[in-house]
């Protein structure tokens, strides 16, 4: 089971987990922060969910894997 | 694969921290070395002009590797190391101190530094450029202890820092050669409300000026503009741009007019040497041609392609390397306000206005090619608009080719 943690203090809305993965990632219309799409995420490959996770500036996401 | 190869990753910048990432979760697994010509572990640039100017505590923050990481990664760190040739008949990088680095694979991410005015006056204290972590601890204690600041350059590392400073109780004022801020890179009609945050942010701008010298006995007390005009100051930041940190790479195959010359792989003309980051202009197949982007996103997504590509090379499995295809974004942060641009923006193109309903402080500026195609948009304060519009462009000019 793969949970992304989303730390919303740190979220401004760069986008660039949207860019590299827009099937598991979005932004919020209203306030810009960051949408996950947890069933998305359990099916695709891990290397492409680190690499999403890993596009942010400000190290907002973090992934749980138990 | 062969675990007897060595690369060699030349900056330590986060280009450099994610091409050895790659190398790894591509499945390198020989010697791979860091050279960074700092001293220090790793460290993120893009909050030296934001945070970390206004709390220490952010220094902590922007480190992008531990020492514990890089032993994870298996990766041998040199700091404070300087490479000053590289040998493509021996396929040695040469450093300061007389080190050898022979290498089957390199990297390099050399990054950029700051242009240089050539005007009287620049070496007296209080005239700073930004770009490294001592830049700017220098600059937060300047900031702490002064109460007027020039920004020479209206590029978003000075507008930054200016907006930042206002809001600490400086009187700061902008000094660019552009008429207003960001019009040739954004046009006039976004060049204008930019501005016009900027005043609003409590910060004095003067268009269409350079300076003609920083004036003081030691200290800059003055700086004196090409009108003749005067303004008085205890800090000027100069922020005019930054150039390729190239001059190492002079007489090899490597270099263009501007920067390392690189292929749609990001290879240069010696095999199994590729670049990434500032420094490298290569050919872009998203718009066919060569680009060189001076941005934190392309710096990462670059190092990661270019390094998983030589992991390809090594393995002699150099027909399964993926073209690095890119759609430029950036992002500033000026006090509250994010502003955000993605793609490019057509010459002379003004762009269409958008404003939010909901927001006032919300707007957009869409632009246009010739077949009314979106292929770039400036985003302030709207990140949801921005990523769509990034969706929209990268969904039309990645796929193609």
């Amino acid at each position: 089971m793969i949970r992304i943690v989303v730390d919303r203090t740190r979220c401004f809305g760069y986008g660039n987990c949207v860019a590299a993965l827009s099937e598991v990632f979005d932004l919020n219309d209203e306030d810009g922060v960051v949408l996950v799409d947890e069933e998305a995420a359990q099916t695709v490959a891990e290397r492409q969910l680190d690499a999403a996770v890993r596009s942010c500036p400000t190290n907002a996401l973090r992934i749980n894997r138990t | 694969m062969n675990s007897l190869q060595t690369v060699v990753v030349v900056g330590a910048g986060v280009a450099g921290v994610r091409a050895i990432q790659s190398m790894r979760s591509s499945g390198f697994n020989g010697h791979l070395t860091l050279v960074g010509g700092e001293a220090g572990l790793p460290y993120d640039r893009p909050p030296l002009s934001k945070d970390f100017l206004l709390d220490e505590s952010v220094a902590a923050d922007i480190t992008l590797l531990s020492s514990e990481d890089l032993d994870t990664l298996g990766v041998e760190y040199l700091s404070g190391v300087r490479v000053e040739r590289l040998d493509p008949a021996e396929r040695v990088l040469h450093a300061d101190g007389g080190l050898r680095l022979p290498f089957d694979g390199a990297v390099l991410c050399p990054g950029a530094s700051p242009r240089r005015l050539s005007c009287p006056g620049t070496e007296l204290a209080g005239v700073r450029y930004l770009r490294t972590l001592d830049d700017a601890v220098a600059i937060r204690s300047l900031l702490s202890a002064g109460r007027r600041m020039i920004v020479v350059g209206g590029g978003f590392i000075g507008v930054e820092a200016a907006v930042l400073a206002a809001g600490l109780g400086l009187d700061v004022t902008v000094v660019d050669i552009q008429e207003m801020p960001f019009q040739v890179l954004l046009g006039r009609q976004a060049a204008d409300l930019l501005l016009r945050h900027l005043r609003k942010a409590g910060v004095k701008f003067v268009g269409g000026r350079v300076v003609a010298s920083f004036e003081g006995l030691d200290k800059l007390t003055t700086v004196t503009l090409n009108d003749g005009s005067r303004i008085d100051a205890d800090l000027a930041l100069v922020g005019i741009g930054a150039a390729p940190d190239v001059a190492w790479l002079a007489g090899t195959a490597v270099l263009s007019s501007d920067g390392i010359e690189a292929d749609e792989f990001c290879r240069t003309a010696i095999d199994g040497v590729y670049a990434a980051g500032d420094a490298c202009r290569w050919l872009n197949l998203a718009y066919g041609s060569p680009m060189r982007v001076e941005h934190w996103t392309n710096a990462i997504d670059q190092a990661t392609a270019a390094a998983a590509n030589l992991t390809c090379e090594l393995a002699g499995e150099a027909h399964s390397r993926t073209p690095y295809r890119a759609v430029p974004y950036f992002w500033s942060s000026q006090g509250a306000m994010l502003v955000q641009f993605v793609g490019v923006r057509p010459a002379g193109c003004e762009g269409e206005m958008e404003r939010s309903l909901q927001d006032e402080n919300r707007w957009a500026i869409t632009y246009r090619d010739q077949r009314g195609s979106l292929v770039g948009a400036l985003a302030v304060n709207w990140p949801a608009r921005a990523v769509r519009a990034r969706k929209d462009i990268r969904s039309r000019v990645l796929t193609a080719d």
